[in-house]
């Protein structure tokens, strides 16, 4: 176990119990009335939806960065987010949310719809630019078929479901999204941590890589499988949370030895720790609506993400 | 041990070349620009699908991956350390295709390569000389039969460049097959065993340095009239 590793693992496991007593109402386990309750039903279940999430969309960061060995690639830029989301939208266009488990199940086949077109394009040839650009591709196909839905929303409350589902949100969230999540997100990042070796492999090029004895295809299957099973299980269950997955492995990598393959699982526990507080966070926020946990992170993530830019620049000249 | 082309074609690129390299040796492919040496190269190497001949080590088929990763070695053109990582996690990197994290050939590499006292230094921090050392080191983790090395002295200065060809010839004593591409002449006809001239995906000569590159040759195939000046083993070309 590295060291970036204990430390973000000792920090969520601080971070979780304070979780689970924070909120609008702090929770005293021995005077609250109906503690028992509210921690079993309401926060336990959402405090590890937080760490669900956050755990694959931070693991699903770290892999992409590595692969496209660029520290400016999010998860998002695969089109696997935009396509789950473009499924939940149609569940609530057509109002298909009378069944709980009808508009999760419509983000994983927008995920599938997207992993599969990303493989049909770019799968076989295993080459980094092409798979690239078919994930702008896909991204801005499914970002165009959401605003058309949006635009073309069956009533104004449809419409203003789809707008503030999409920006993503841990609220109202029970065990049963957890149950959904948690299998398909685990799996995920097991198949991301089993590229490791490939990524550090990377660092050194792409024919370096396949000289070394790398399969890239199978990197690439693996890579797809695998972000798309925790990014589109997290849209599933969350809806839209940006920028986890580029600045969990920024914070994790000063840590590492900066290898692909060391950052996986500590940006796992990383991006964990970091929804688990942004959504403690937005809960104790005294505003009259709870603030959308996908619309702070982005808060949070687009200066971090300028600040990136301008040391880069700075790292440039 | 002997890695041998049969007839080797690449559209447009390598028209029907054969040859068969000797381990123990330095040999060096010449060429102008566009001449198919690096194509050639990672034909040997096994990274280019080719559309007709063979590759054959030791008399068979070159193995597939990742067996053929533990036999053949490869250095590219233009390296590139896309991460801040440490010296030691490069040359550790050579250890991939034996899924092992053998530390004696690690060592035994940055030994070789004079890196012992650097496996801290970043990446970034490295020097161009100091690069094409650990990048060599992360070949020789590997413990390849054979080195193929594209150009490895192109950003090298004169000091750099008489380094890394003594490492090269140390790593062909210690009997592997070293094959590099260079644009020196003169460094082909002072430091290499036996040279192949490329020319439009043909070979053009191959034998002894100073059959291969004779000058006669050399305005053949560069179209650039030469002399060679002084003496075996320390041969300057001039220009007129």
């Amino acid at each position: 176990m590295n060291r970036a590793t204990l430390t973000f693992a000792v920090l969520l496991a601080l971070a979780l119990p304070l979780s689970l007593l924070a909120g609008r109402v702090w929770i005293d386990p021995a005077s609250t009335p109906n503690a028992a309750l509210i921690l079993g039903e309401l926060r336990l279940p959402r405090a590890l939806l937080a760490i669900i999430v956050g755990g694959g969309l931070g693991a699903a960061g770290a892999a992409m960065q590595g692969y496209l060995r660029n520290p400016l690639a999010d998860p998002g830029l695969f089109g696997i987010a935009p396509g789950a989301a473009l499924g939940a939208v149609v569940a609530l266009w057509f109002g298909y949310t009378a069944s709980a488990w009808l508009l999760p199940l419509f983000a994983l086949i927008g995920a599938g719809g997207a992993m599969a077109l990303l493989a049909a394009i770019a799968g076989r040839t295993g080459g980094i630019a092409l798979f690239t650009l078919a994930g702008l591709m896909v991204a801005s196909l499914a970002g165009a078929l959401t605003a058309l839905a949006i635009s073309m929303a069956p009533n104004a409350f449809a419409m203003s479901e789809i707008v503030l589902w999409l920006n993503g949100a841990l609220t109202d969230r029970s065990w049963r999204e957890v149950w959904l999540a948690a299998p398909l997100v685990s799996l995920g990042i097991l198949l991301l941590w089993r590229t490791g070796r490939s990524l550090d492999a990377l660092t050194l090029g792409e024919p370096v890589a396949r000289s070394l004895g790398i399969d890239t295809s199978r990197l690439l299957w693996l890579l797809i499988l695998g972000i798309g099973l925790t990014v589109g299980a997290s849209v599933a269950v969350a809806g839209i949370i940006g920028f986890v997955g580029l600045i969990v492995p920024h914070l994790v990598r000063p840590l590492t030895d900066r290898r692909p393959s060391q950052l996986i699982v500590p940006s796992a526990l990383a991006g964990a720790l970091l929804v688990l507080v942004a959504d403690s966070v937005v809960r104790i926020l005294p505003l009259v609506t709870e603030l959308r946990l996908g619309i702070a992170l982005s808060l949070l993530g687009a200066p971090f993400f300028l600040w990136l830019l301008l040391r880069m620049r700075k790292g440039l000249a | 041990m002997t890695l041998e082309a049969r007839n080797l074609v690449l559209t447009e690129r390598l028209a029907g070349i054969s040859c068969s390299l000797q381990a123990g040796q330095i040999t060096a492919i010449c060429g102008p620009n566009g001449a198919g040496k690096s194509s050639l190269l990672q034909a040997l190497a096994g990274l280019l699908e080719i559309d007709a001949g063979e590759v054959r080590l030791d008399g068979a088929a070159l193995p597939s991956s990742p067996e053929r990763a533990r036999c053949v070695g490869y250095l590219p053109q233009s390296p590139e350390i896309a991460w801040d990582v440490s010296v030691r996690s490069i040359v550790e990197l050579g250890r991939i295709p034996w899924r092992d994290a053998a530390v004696e050939p690690v060592e035994a590499a940055l030994d070789a390569l004079d890196l012992k006292g650097f496996e801290h230094r970043r990446a970034q921090t490295l020097s161009g000389g100091e690069q094409a050392r650990v990048l060599l080191a992360r070949v020789l983790a590997g413990e390849p039969g054979w080195i193929l090395a594209d150009e490895p002295l192109a950003a090298l200065d004169l000091a750099h460049q008489a380094a890394l060809v003594g490492h090269l010839r140390k790593a062909a004593q210690a009997g592997r097959g070293v094959v590099v591409v260079l644009h020196d002449l003169a460094v082909a006809m002072n430091h290499a065993d036996r040279v192949l001239v490329l020319n439009e995906g043909r070979l053009a000569a191959d034998g002894a340095p100073e059959e291969a590159l004779s000058s006669a040759l050399i305005g053949k195939v560069w179209g650039v009239e030469t002399r060679w000046l002084g003496d075996a083993g320390r041969k300057a070309l001039a220009t007129s």
